[in-house]
């Protein structure tokens, strides 16, 4: 089944880690959903929605609190030219949109 | 051993009740966050706070009473925002102010800690500064360009200061958590445990459920420390904790301050009531003492035009008539004798990909359009008259099939160019090696005797 993660995480959540960097939170409820998320979120499908290099994407899971940390430079810098959202906190939103599969067991 | 946070950031508030609970028991030490380079680097390179003068009052006015009850120190930290001098100076002048107002006798500590060209060449050629984040390294040639800068201290010089007997501390760019870490090292609690709970307290009852602008206390073991939101209608969870550790932060586990290293990677957490008991941080020391510097460097200055349209053709072409615009307008100005090198256009389409720029993926479904046009050059004389130039240009502009010859735009403002301020840019993101963690953070003291 093809689920968006917008449909399954508690939390998504984008913010500046520091002015050059952007960090994004996602948490899910249980291991299924995030077990999924965690195989979709590579630094490869991380860096294609945010138009960085895989190399510069950093991505900590977090099992126990079945949170996954992405980080990536921002570009350009909080409050650099052009910027357009300072806080760095309106950033989450193709994570939101992004597709994953969950293997749904059938019952019997 | 008790510390008190009374709010996320100074100016954000808190509540009556709150504080007044905060009074019923010995505490320590009161504290607050006052700054943050959150809100860009605007706050920098202006000396002016994101906060108001009314709401840092207000805030110091319930914290200063509180140490006047208790008998507790008061600790703030990156005052005015970003702890530039002038912003020390200015949460001084509200503090002094109060002083007087509540006939309350105090020893006020100033921390400076700006630093200045000579400083961060010296640094340069000495090759004592590193990069954070990726920024690319400093050079001399860098530093000349640069605005003003901040040293982010820790625990050390208000320790410095608290010894030297002050009520109150009012310090520069501060590291967050050694605002609160700070007085409990110095009177030896664990300084593992001290630095964790610093991390927690910094926000508030942003820790807390619901969060908000409120006071959270800390009281502390040898191995853990508990917190609790000073508010009856609020809860510590290990929830809402985990995302204090992750908020801001490339890691949560591990938290570099100027002298270690924070590990939060066995951390555990223990609900008990309201309140939340955690263990299982430490701290490594570090050989390398560093402060993170923040520096910007000046722009020029903006001017702002909002525009929207509600005209279906042009909302269905924005895309290709702001460009053709763009182009016209680039002629235009250059014929009133401005160079293209003295200004930058920027533009953002609301409705269209506003706030993702060049990440958006949807396609526009919506009946107007908000146009926000912001020119930014070396004066605000120039970037009125650039802004002024394509304003024109936009209203009367013609397209294909228009209908609407009276004007595309809607404008709400009268005038509509407005003044967008100075600009500034962030152009020092480093760590810099000290020899002496109290050298570069000079103090100052004045006795208030209303």
């Amino acid at each position: 089944m093809t689920v968006s993660i917008g449909e399954l995480a508690r939390i998504c959540r984008s913010k500046n880690a520091g002015m050059a960097l952007v960090t994004i939170d996602v948490s899910f409820d249980d291991d299924l959903t995030y077990m999924a998320a965690k195989k979709a979120l590579t630094p490869d499908v991380v860096g294609g929605l945010y138009r960085v290099e895989p190399v510069d994407v950093k991505i900590i899971s977090w099992d126990r609190m079945r949170t996954l940390k992405l980080t990536f430079p921002r570009s350009p810098r909080s409050g650099g030219p052009g910027d357009l959202d300072v806080y760095g906190c309106q950033l989450h939103a193709p994570i939101l949109a992004l597709p994953v599969n969950i293997e749904v067991q059938e019952a019997g | 051993m008790r510390v008190v946070a009374a709010t996320g950031m100074l100016g954000y508030g808190y509540e009556a009740d709150s504080m007044r609970a905060a009074a019923e028991s010995e505490i320590d030490l009161v504290g607050c966050d006052g700054g943050s380079t959150d809100g860009g680097p605007y706050y920098l390179g202006s000396g002016k706070a994101s906060c108001s003068r009314a709401a840092v009052k207000s805030d110091l006015a319930g914290m200063l009473e509180l140490a006047r009850i208790t008998g507790a120190p008061c600790v703030v930290g990156s005052c005015g925002t970003a702890g530039t001098d002038v912003q020390v100076e200015w949460v001084w002048e509200i503090v002094r102010e109060l002083l007087h107002e509540l006939k309350f006798e105090a020893k006020v500590a100033l921390i400076y800690s700006e630093v200045s060209n000579e400083v961060l060449a010296r640094a340069v050629s000495e090759g004592r500064l590193r990069p954070l984040d990726g920024v690319s390294q400093l050079t001399t040639e860098g530093v000349s360009g640069i605005e003003r800068t901040v040293a982010m201290m820790g625990i050390e010089p208000i320790n410095a200061a608290l010894e030297a007997g002050a009520d109150i501390v009012l310090a520069g760019r501060c590291s967050d958590a050694a605002v609160f870490a700070a007085l409990p090292i110095r009177k030896g609690v664990n300084p593992a445990v001290a630095w964790c709970a610093g991390k927690f307290l910094e926000c508030g009852a942003m820790c807390a459920e619901p969060r908000g602008p409120d006071a959270v206390s800390v009281t502390y073991d040898n191995e853990s420390f508990t917190i609790i939101p000073l508010s009856e209608d609020r809860t510590c969870t290990p929830e809402t904790l985990t995302e204090m550790m992750l908020h801001e932060n490339a890691n949560p586990f591990l938290h570099r301050e100027p002298n270690g290293t924070l590990d939060l990677s066995d951390i555990i957490f223990t609900q008990e009531g309201r309140s939340v008991r955690v263990a299982g941080a430490s701290f490594l020391p570090t050989e390398d003492y560093s402060v993170r510097l923040e520096g910007v460097r000046r722009i020029g200055h903006r001017a702002v035009i909002v525009a929207a349209t509600r005209d279906p053709r042009l909302v269905a072409s924005i895309g290709s008539y702001l460009a053709e615009a763009e182009e016209r307008g680039y002629v235009m100005v250059s014929a009133m004798g401005i160079g293209r090198e003295d200004y930058a256009i920027h533009r953002r389409v609301y409705g269209l990909n506003g706030v993702l720029g060049q990440l958006e993926f949807e396609k526009p479904t919506t009946h107007e359009m908000a146009l926000i046009f912001e020119v930014v050059a070396r004066t605000s004389e120039i970037a009125q008259a650039v802004a002024s130039a394509f304003r024109s240009l936009i209203l009367h502009m013609d397209f294909p099939e228009r209908q609407c010859t009276e004007g595309n735009f809607a404008l709400p403002f009268s005038p509509s160019g407005l003044d967008g301020g100075e600009v500034f840019e962030f152009a020092v993101w480093h760590a810099l090696r000290l020899d002496d963690p109290l050298a570069a953070f000079p103090i100052a003291y004045n006795t208030v005797s209303p």
